[in-house]
């Protein structure tokens, strides 16, 4: 598509280790219902838009030198969307502005950690290149017991035919609020899409006796679409693990159902919002799924053309489609999940079973592990309760 | 449809009464085909939009009340779509 972006810097200038309670200068700092940051030790509530100090330079427009005669390019990358770099370590040492210590965060299992020496709570606040920083985030909105409460209900209202050992199992104490990574797209379009479609003018009844048949009057359209579209916020998974979605190993799908997120409601990254939170790295580039995206934005055109052709009862034939970008913004994010996992082991394969909630939407989604045998022996009796029926049925009829 | 077929109709839809059942509770428990249905869930709006519609001809008689091909409703985007039900 391009190889040439904007690029547009987001990083927040701040070094990695404390980042304080603009009160009383504590580090230890968690996410409360709703969203808003709260400082453990005096209480004082805030956020982190307020407490950020102003950015150590403005936004860096870097325009390449020898394509600034010819068109601008297409594409503005934010820089927390950046190419992983194959050699970027996971590992970084923080050096403890409290007491000095050096301490090692490996960024696959956690963004922030406690420095063993002071107790305080360092976290990472720099863009680094092994895409570990987004751009952006949104903050947990529900509180582990809403999500509690939620999960509940969703597994409760599945328990006649759920697994005997997972019933005996399930407890939403230890579920985990995740951030997944994930890339989000604004963009800019022109669409034409162009086709045949039918409309149903009249259904009646030919023939007689043993011939009557149903018969319909369509009046066949050439229809042409051309309008404009802005994408604001299409969201895909920046994890190649989450991308796959295999019913045989993972319920990876179970996440994924749970999008979309209010994602004009996301803030710059700040490291104070992963505290008491796990994170999942990102581990995929732009060019990875610029194709899959694409394809999104096709569908959405699509949807969009549909709902101004609903006339048309005998269906659209879309003969040809075109999108033409004329922008596409690309950021990276990180956006909050409650998590329930359960592993189900059966003769030797194992199945990941997720309940996931939406922890800004409270959109909840999930995968319980069946007692087949139950189900099949329920769906036997139905069966041969409803077969003498069905022959009764069969035999007025003719 | 007529009287008599409806209820031979009836008296199949009851001959699968059992592989239903076992479908639909399979779906509510595991949920395999939910996805995030990107195409009408990611905000978007539509400018300046231009249409063109003219009638060609009309059929009469068809046995089907679909044209040939419709495709309105296919979805690409998504991720590996597993259709499997039974497993
Ligand atoms: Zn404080
Ligand atoms: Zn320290």
């Amino acid at each position: 598509m391009t190889d040439e972006a904007t690029i547009i810097n987001t990083d927040s200038g701040r070094a990695d280790g404390l980042n304080r309670c603009p009160s009383c200068g504590s580090t230890d700092i968690l996410t409360q219902a709703g969203g808003r940051l709260q400082c453990q030790f005096c209480r004082n509530v805030f956020d982190a838009i307020a407490a950020m100090p102003p950015p150590t330079t403005a936004p860096i427009l870097q325009v390449d030198e020898d394509s600034a005669a010819v068109a601008p390019p297409l594409e503005t990358h934010h820089s927390g969307a950046a190419d992983i770099s194959t050699d970027a370590s996971a590992q970084v040492t923080i050096k403890c502005q409290g007491c000095g210590a050096e301490v090692v965060v490996d960024t696959n299992e956690t963004m922030t950690s406690r420095c063993h020496w002071c107790r305080q709570v360092l976290s990472i606040e720099h863009q680094m290149p092994n895409g570990a920083v987004p751009d952006i985030l949104l903050p947990f909105y529900l509180s582990k017991e809403q999500a509690r409460a939620s999960i509940d209900q969703f597994v409760g209202q599945r328990s006649f035919f759920a697994h005997k050992q997972f019933k005996a199992e399930f407890t939403s104490e230890n579920i985990v609020g995740v951030y997944f990574p994930y890339f989000v797209v604004d963009a800019n379009a022109k669409s034409n899409l162009s086709g045949t479609a039918g409309h149903v003018v009249r259904t009646y009844t030919i023939g007689s006796n043993e011939n009557r048949r149903t018969v319909y009057d369509i009046d066949i359209y050439q229809i042409g679409r051309n309008f404009d579209i802005e994408v604001s916020g299409l969201t895909v998974e920046a994890s190649a693990e989450r991308r796959n979605i295999s019913n045989s190993q993972n319920t990876n799908n179970i996440i994924n159902t749970i999008m979309p997120f209010d994602i004009q409601n996301a803030i710059p990254y700040n490291g104070n919002y992963l505290k008491g939170f796990t994170s999942e790295r990102r581990d995929t580039n732009i060019d990875e799924i610029r194709n899959l995206a694409n394809t999104q934005m096709y569908d959405i055109a699509r949807t969009q053309a549909n709902r101004t052709a609903t006339k048309y009862d005998a269906g659209i034939r879309w003969e040809n489609e075109n999108l033409e970008a004329t922008n596409v913004t690309w950021r990276s994010a990180y956006l909050p999940v409650w998590l329930y996992s359960y592993l189900e082991v059966k003769n030797g394969s194992q199945l990941l079973h997720y309940v996931a909630v939406n922890a800004r939407t409270g959109e909840t989604m999930g995968s319980v592990p069946i007692a087949k045998t139950r189900l099949f022996l329920v769906a036997a009796i139905i069966e041969l309760i409803a077969i003498p029926l069905g022959i009764m049925l069969i035999v007025f009829g003719s | 449809m007529d009287e008599s077929s409806g209820l031979a109709f009836l008296g199949i839809l009851l001959f699968l009464s059992g592989p239903i059942f076992y479908a639909i509770m399979y779906n509510r428990y595991r949920n395999i085909r939910e996805r995030h249905y990107h195409e009408s869930e990611t905000p978007v709006q539509m400018n300046n939009l231009q249409v063109y519609d003219k009638l060609i001809h009309r059929q009469t008689r068809q046995s089907t009340n679909r044209i040939t091909g419709a495709n309105s409703t296919r979805v690409n985007g998504t991720l590996n779509p597993q259709r499997k039900f039974f497993g």
